[in-house]
């Protein structure tokens, strides 16, 4: 199963929205993680269901929330307690929010869309990310569309933050967030850019874009199921324990 | 030395403005223009390629590489953006040994999904 685990949507219309989702249909993707913007007063739940409505493909929500300071983070937080069964991802480059973001149990992964940013990934980020069992997204919809210096530049920040994550690499996670149709590529394509271009192992790469995200969905699925009745407690039957 | 075997990779592509014509000889020429942009032109003649079929009504194409090459033509295929300034999404759909296992594949892939 392949997981796309950033999908933006919220500006687009109706008509462009189906489209977007065929195309990812197109490419192979088989379940779709939408991302929603974090605002106070909106209402996840019925916009989900919206989308839903408008592709057979799975899809799932995710709440980003961009914190400018630790209060925004923490006030953001207690906002989104009550959607469970929705991811919750933080963007910032920030060092303090991000160390406060992984630390909280109700954060679920941090997300870095623009290369440029991979540089405020440290080891000591990674190292905590790695404690806490959270995830790190990214992705290379910059790398489309711009001249060849410019796309050098660009492999030199991936492949730098690569050799950090190397050994680390259950917590990356491939997540497109295409803001056109026409970036979106396939999930064996990005597969393949990572071993040919960035030389990781076939089998880090399918790590990368298969199975991590499909993790990151069961975290939420696992959460919504009727056993688990809060974060790290869940029922079992007695015939499971014995 | 590795034993070089052939690699057939079939592909392929939408694109936004279905007016335009794309022809067998646009795409030959912007896979090479993107292969040599990306791994040079001493990494492009190591790939062996060559185009064996190309459809424009099914919108995709067979080409040949080598086994060893095979994941950059399939990286490049992902890099192109545009054709003809108009943009397009390409996608590698299987790559097979044999050029028969691939056809039947593709009529498979094609009378399932279209």
């Amino acid at each position: 199963m392949y997981v796309n685990t950033s999908v933006a949507w919220e500006s687009l219309s109706k008509s462009d929205r189906k489209y977007k989702f065929n195309v990812y249909r197109f490419v192979g993707y088989n379940s779709l993680i939408a991302n929603f913007e974090y605002s106070p007063n909106k209402d996840y739940r019925t916009l989900l269901l919206g989308i839903q409505e408008e592709s057979s493909l799975n899809i799932y929500g995710k709440i980003i929330l961009t914190p400018k300071t630790q209060k925004d983070l923490k006030k953001a937080l207690k906002n989104v307690k009550d959607y469970s069964d929705f991811l919750i991802c933080v963007k910032s480059i920030d060092k303090d929010i991000l160390t406060i973001a992984i630390n909280d149990s109700r954060v679920d992964a941090i997300s870095f869309p623009n290369i440029q940013d991979l540089n405020h990934v440290t080891s000591g980020i990674i190292s905590l990310l790695k404690t806490q069992e959270k995830f790190l997204e990214i992705s290379f919809r910059n790398v489309l569309g711009i001249t060849a210096p410019e796309r050098s530049r660009l492999f030199h920040e991936i492949d730098k933050f690569l050799s950090i994550v190397a050994t680390n690499t259950q917590i990356l996670l491939y997540g497109g967030n295409e803001r056109s149709i026409y970036e979106i590529r396939g999930p064996r394509e990005i597969a393949t850019i990572l071993t040919a271009i960035f030389d990781l192992s076939l089998q880090t790469s399918k790590k990368i874009v298969q199975s991590n995200p499909e993790r990151f969905i069961n975290i939420l699925l696992e959460r919504k199921s009727s056993n688990t009745f809060s974060q790290g407690v869940k029922i079992i039957s007695q015939q499971n324990k014995e | 030395m590795h034993l070089q075997r052939q690699r057939y990779v079939l592909f392929e592509y939408i694109v936004e403005n279905p007016e335009v014509r794309i022809t067998e000889k646009d795409v030959i020429r912007v896979i090479w223009k993107t292969l040599i942009k990306l791994f040079g032109e001493y990494g492009a003649y190591k790939t062996g390629l060559w185009m064996i079929e190309f459809d424009p009504s099914l919108k995709c194409g067979i080409i040949r590489c080598n086994n060893i090459t095979k994941d950059r033509i399939i990286a490049t295929i992902a890099f192109i953006s545009s054709i003809k300034e108009t943009p397009v999404v390409f996608h590698s759909i299987k790559t097979s040994g044999t050029i028969k296992k691939l056809k039947e594949i593709q009529k498979q892939f094609f009378d399932k999904h279209r």
